[in-house]
């Protein structure tokens, strides 16, 4: 066996990750001794505070790349952009917190560095060339998520999808280590330029074949289950619905984000596979469109409805990946973009609703909302048409993105089954549209908007708007972040 | 030696065991220790890969599954406690009440 | 001086936005609205007698704001222009919206939430105008869905009335039907053109092709499973023509339509009959070049706009709502354009569009009047001898339905009979003999609603009518002045629209032929005047639950010497009850079991569908692992046993 040696370290590379879980772990000591009770929202200024360090250490990093512990992390500007895209999606879901945990009386300072734990681990999965980085950078997200999910107890409901999250995440995560197992033995590397090598190597022992295909179906198995492919989906409703609204905000753009942002890695470094991952994939891939939207059909729990209705978008934004090598990765980045932006201004308006000890998810609760509060619905039908996919919106621009990189990229029937559960999504969006503005109040609810929740709000719409009828600054920022990976 | 297809085989056993048991076993903890027996599973692999392979790669996975596994079992107990204390059972199928 | 044609979109866009933000107040709302929308109308007057000052050859003015879609591959600029066929979609858009501005302030006066309306009403107007002044297909579609948004809202506008948001919703629902194989189509365009502009664009010094200059570079190619190939032309054109059956509610995608006149009235005259469902008549004749290049799809284009014109206007004839007559009268209508796009006559179907827009906008504020003069009422058995109380309705309503049926020398006539001739020219038989057929219809239950408002007596008295007030009279006078003069922007012997179209379309005039003219007017005055005879004898007969003239005959027929005419048997036997019975056989099956199930149907489908997909979530987390388990060994059967 070789001897150990410590590989030269240029932390300089890992700059905004550091920040983020040294400040997260500075936070809970500060936490314990300096902030009082009932003035935990200090902390999660703070925790703003340091997420917002952290973006702005990542500018110089901007024409620096590299990569360090030999190869596990590098930074380019791919990760760097979804560092960005990660750290505001904490942030915002941070400034919808400040009010709902006291109003819903489980207001624990933790909150607040658990969610930069969490943004940590997304970094780190976006920085990763390697499977054991990869694997980490998956748990740390993951466990911070578990505890996340169960956050508000004693609400059994919370407790309950606390349970079943981190039942099934330990199942899958067996199943994706097996599979990192299974890689190594075939190839002799976990990392992924190894392994690529590895590939290039071709034609391999029949042997080494089946067990390199066995642990990469594992390795793609535990990626869907983050990302919520059909039928590895099963999660996502019920952990939606149980945990902490702003919880589940952050899990349906930032899991997915950090997990569709690897796989891209991945598949992207793994281009000699391919033959092998595009069939998968496609047959994943419209699965999940298909049941996703049709799961959000029959919803009337609009936590629950847009716990579907992110299964469907992963769909989508599959496409873009698949097609990512020939037609390059904007369509996915952008699309990544705009659905967070969307969603987490979606989750905003759910939480504006949810009054204290009672759950206002139910669509009933948004009927005559334009009546009450014009601006609100205004921007609630804003996100559901940009969800739907209706110009002049982020989401429109996305799905058109994504659209025509897989049609020209020639996945026409992909595209079709797109367009046409696009088209039925339109159905179960526009009725809470119908609600807001066509129905007179069913039950007295009383949006209560707070200054964070109005400024995450402002800036979902904001953006969403802005994506829509000015995407191309965006689009050549994305396209500039995606030279170093060649796409 | 002991051939590593020896140890494949032997840990694809325990990780279809840890399998069934999560899908059969309704007890939290058993279903709990049933993930350790796959993660379990999986670290023998990587260890007889990396004997073969005379790469340490695989080794260093293995401590960081370890810790993993720990910190995650340690969720599982205080999540299984807090349902406890509600609702005065341990069994898996009797947290259902989140569904469609 | 290009950038001033932005301002046409822009000014109704600020009434929005005021409408929206700003004001409060009823009074103010109207005004605004209405003023915006009449500035845009000067605005377009101006900027069309600039174009107009233009060689024939450069009438084209463009102007890009910015790039939309800057990427490598794809470039979109939001850019607008104004050529002859897009300028005169915009005096019609913009003409005839002032014109229902003005009279909205008069027939919503009162609502409570009649600042909301204007706000739709002018965002409306500002979608309808990027949908026909777009450069691209991108900025088109903006403006499609922009439309089908407000024509949701407008719809649903009076949501206490539960058929209203329901009528809004299934609108909604059927054009993305339609909006879904738009998009297809226009990834379809993309993929074959690498652009999406109709005409050579130059952005900011670099110049960008249209695609529809580059046409012919496809045609021989194909697309499709080997066994089947499909030329690339007509899976493109084929594609769109399918958005246009949603969005100009054609054949099997109409059914939304009748439906939507749960809407205001003047929505109904300005969406749901001049405009917005003529954008998929529009598009498919700005899309020319492309539909000229497939005979397949032109077949289907001409078949669908005839059967449609038939069934829709068979349909009218056995409605009681004064409303739905005219809801299916202008899908039978549009079945007429579109038939005239499937013979390539796309000068005839514009001229259609005009005329058409001018009178059934007309008969729709007339209606509207009425229902407002006759405190709500919309069935017409309560109506009757409207036309002493209600005089400048009545004449105005005359005239409009006179050019409907198409009785010389109003407007209706001559759009009609180009098309007629079109198709007689072209020998396009069977067509031409079903058109034909349908005019006579289109005349018959003209004259039969006109019987029924204006004649007899009044059959219900609970309400005592009243004439509208100016604000609402002087936009009818205006319409039916164009009612009257509007044909002779394409005279036979004039043709002066086909002259202005010529840069763009590309036709010559079509020939007059004087007998087919003569027999179409004799057809339908003598149509008319059956109808209105039929009804107005039996007036007195005719009541809410009672049936219609036309079937109750049969037992009364020995009664009086009226019925008993030969002529009257003649009538019954050979026309009315045939049609009639078509006309309520078609309207059951098409309407509430038929596609309107079937469409319903696919949505019932769907929704059982989703509650498989929610019965698998039964909660328990050992089901999950299970459905997990069974993911893992299809994944890995799937790759060890195939993919090697």
């Amino acid at each position: 066996m070789e001897s150990l040696q410590i590989p030269p370290v240029d932390l300089r590379l890992l700059t905004p990750l550091l920040i983020v879980v040294g400040w997260a772990g500075a936070l809970l000591l500060i936490d314990v001794f300096f902030v009082p009770d009932g003035r935990k929202k200090i902390t999660g200024y703070l925790a703003i505070a340091g997420l917002a360090v952290a973006g702005l250490a990542g500018i110089p990093l901007w024409n620096l790349s590299g990569s360090t512990f030999s190869g596990m992390l590098v930074l380019d500007r791919y990760s760097l952009a979804l560092t960005w895209i990660f750290l505001i999606a904490g942030a915002l879901s941070i400034a919808v917190a400040l009010d709902y945990l006291p109003r819903h009386a489980i207001e624990q300072g933790e909150y607040y560095p658990l969610i930069m734990f969490a943004v940590g681990g997304m970094i780190l999965m976006a920085q990763s060339a390697d499977l054991i980085t990869l694997f980490l950078g998956i748990e740390l997200l993951s466990i911070t998520l578990y505890i996340l999910t169960g956050f508000a107890y004693p609400r059994v409901a919370s407790e309950e999808a606390g349970m079943k999250y981190l039942v099934l995440g330990a199942f899958a995560a067996g199943f994706f280590v097996y599979g990192i197992a299974l890689i190594f033995g075939a190839t002799g590397a976990t990392s992924l330029a190894g392994i690529a090598a590895y590939l290039g190597r071709q034609p391999f022992a029949p042997q080494e074949e089946t067990l390199f295909l066995a642990g990469a179906s594992l390795v793609l198995i535990g990626f869907s289950f983050k990302i919520a492919l059909v039928p590895f989906h099963m999660w996502t409703p019920d952990v939606y619905e149980g945990s902490p609204t702003p919880v589940a905000a952050f899990m349906s753009v930032g899991t997915k984000g950090a997990a569709l942002a690897a796989l891209l890695r991945v598949t992207l470094a793994l281009e000699e596979a391919q033959t092998f991952w595009l069939p998968i994939l496609a047959v994943l891939a419209a699965a999940t469109m298909i049941l996703g939207n049709l799961g959000a059909l029959g919803q009337s729990n609009l936590k629950r409805m847009l716990a579907y209705s992110s299964i469907g978008h992963a769909g989508y934004i599959l496409l873009g990946i698949m097609v990512a090598a020939e037609r390059g990765a904007e369509a996915f980045l952008f699309y990544i973009l705009a659905y967070t932006l969307t969603n987490l201004g979606a989750f905003g308006v759910l939480i504006a609703l949810e009054q204290r000890g009672e759950a206002a998810w139910s669509i009933d609760d948004f009927a005559g909302l334009y009546q009450r509060r014009p601006l609100l619905a205004v921007a609630m039908a804003l996100f559901m048409f940009s969800l739907a996919g209706v110009p002049p919106t982020a989401g429109f621009m996305g799905k058109f993105f994504i659209f025509t990189a897989a049609y020209a990229g020639g996945l026409g029937w992909l595209v079709l089954i797109g367009v046409l559960t696009s088209a039925i999504a339109a159905y179960y969006y526009l009725r809470v549209v119908v609600k807001m503005f066509m129905q007179e109040p069913v039950r007295e609810v009383r949006p209560e908007l707070t200054r964070g929740l109005n400024t995450e709000i402002l800036i979902a719409g904001v953006a969403t708007l802005i994506l829509g009828l000015l995407p191309t600054p965006i689009v050549l920022l994305v396209e500039r972040s995606l030279v170093a990976l060649g796409g | 030696m002991v051939p590593t297809s020896y140890y494949i085989m032997l840990s694809a056993a325990l990780f279809a065991i840890g399998v069934l048991g999560v899908l059969i076993r309704r007890n939290a903890l058993v279903v709990f220790m049933s993930v350790e027996l796959m993660l379990n599973a999986a670290n023998l692999v990587l260890v007889a890969f990396a004997r073969e392979r005379l790469s340490i790669d695989g080794q260093v996975l293995v401590f960081f599954v370890i810790t993993v596994a720990a910190a995650e079992v340690a969720v599982g107990l205080a999540l299984l406690v807090a349902i406890f204390r509600t609702k005065h059972t341990a069994d898996v199928d009797e947290v259902s009440t989140l569904r469609g | 001086m290009e950038w001033l044609i932005w301002l046409i979109p822009l000014l109704p866009f600020i009434g929005f936005v005021l409408n929206v933000f700003v004001i409060r107040r009823e009074r103010a709302a109207g005004l605004v609205a209405s003023g915006l929308v009449v500035a845009s109308f000067v605005v377009a007057v101006l900027a069309i007698a600039a174009l107009s000052g233009l060689p024939e050859e450069e009438r084209r003015i463009m102007s890009v704001s910015w790039h939309w879609i800057n990427t490598g591959a794809l470039q979109v600029p939001f850019g607008i222009m104004l050529d002859p066929l897009t300028a005169v979609m915009v005096l019609l858009v913009t003409g005839v919206g002032a014109l229902i501005h003005v009279y909205s302030i008069g027939y919503m006066h009162g609502d409570p939430r009649v600042v909301r309306y204007f706000a739709y009403l002018n965002l409306f107007i500002t979608m309808m105008l990027f949908l026909v002044m777009g450069n691209n297909m991108l900025i088109l579609f903006l403006g499609w869905e922009g439309v089908g948004l407000c024509s949701f809202l407008l719809i649903g506008f009076w949501f206490e009335r539960a058929e209203a948001s329901d009528a809004a919703v299934k609108a909604f629902v059927v054009n993305r039907i339609g909006d879904a194989a738009f998009i297809l189509g226009m990834l379809a365009i993309y993929a074959s053109f690498g652009t999406l502009n109709f005409y050579e664009v130059s952005v900011g010094g670099q110049v960008q092709p249209g695609f529809l200059e580059r046409v012919p570079e496809i045609i021989g190619q194909t697309i499709g499973p080997v066994w089947q190939p499909i030329a690339l032309t007509t899976a493109i054109s084929f594609l769109l023509l399918i958005g246009a059956t949603g969005k100009s509610a054609q054949f099997p995608l109409f059914v939304w339509l009748p439906d939507a006149m749960a809407g205001p009235t003047p929505v109904s005259a300005l969406i749901h009959a001049a405009t917005m469902v003529t954008g998929g008549v529009y598009m498919m004749t700005r899309n020319e070049a492309l539909f000229a290049a497939s005979p397949t799809t032109q077949s289907w284009v001409l078949w669908i706009g005839v059967l449609t014109a038939f069934i829709a206007g068979t349909s009218a004839i056995a409605q009681w709502d004064i409303k739905r007559v005219l809801a299916y009268s202008t899908v039978s209508q549009l079945g007429f354009m579109v038939a005239a796009c499937g013979m390539g006559a796309y000068v005839a179907a514009i001229f259609h569009l005009l005329t058409h827009g001018i009178f059934k906008a007309l008969l729709f504020l007339g209606a509207g009047s009425v229902i407002h003069g006759t405190h709500e009422t919309q069935d017409m058995r309560k109506m009757g001898g409207l036309r002493h109380a209600m005089p400048t309705t009545y004449w105005t309503y005359l005239v409009g339905a006179g050019a409907l049926a198409g009785i010389v020398p109003l407007a209706g006539f001559w759009s009609k009979d180009e098309i007629l001739a079109h198709a007689l020219s072209h020998d396009h038989w069977p067509q031409l003999i079903i058109l034909f057929l349908t005019s006579l219809i289109t005349a018959f239950y003209m004259g039969r609603q006109v019987a029924l408002i204006f004649f007899g007596q009044q059959r219900d008295s609970h309400y005592h009518a009243h004439e509208s007030g100016r604000v609402m009279t002087v936009p009818l006078i205006a319409l039916a002045i164009g009612a009257i003069i509007g044909g002779a922007i394409n005279l036979p012997w004039g043709h002066w629209l086909t002259d202005w179209l010529k840069p763009v379309l590309h036709e010559e005039a079509g020939k007059f032929n004087l007998a087919l003219a003569l027999i179409a007017t004799a057809g339908a005055v003598g149509a008319s005047y059956l109808g209105w005879w039929i009804y107005t004898r039996n007036a007195a007969k005719i009541k809410v639950g009672g049936k219609d003239p036309a079937y109750r005959y049969s037992g009364d027929i020995w009664d009086g010497l009226e019925e008993a005419w030969y002529f009257d048997r003649l009538y019954r036997r050979i026309i009315v009850r045939p049609f009639q019975r078509l006309g309520s056989f078609l309207a059951s099956v098409f309407d509430p079991q038929g596609i309107d199930g079937l469409v319903l149907g696919v949505g019932v489908l769907f929704g059982q569908a989703g509650e498989q997909v929610r019965r698998f979530q039964s909660g328990y987390v050992r089901t999950y692992a299970l459905i997990f388990t069974a993911g893992v060994v299809i994944v890995l059967g799937f790759v060890l046993l195939f993919t090697r």
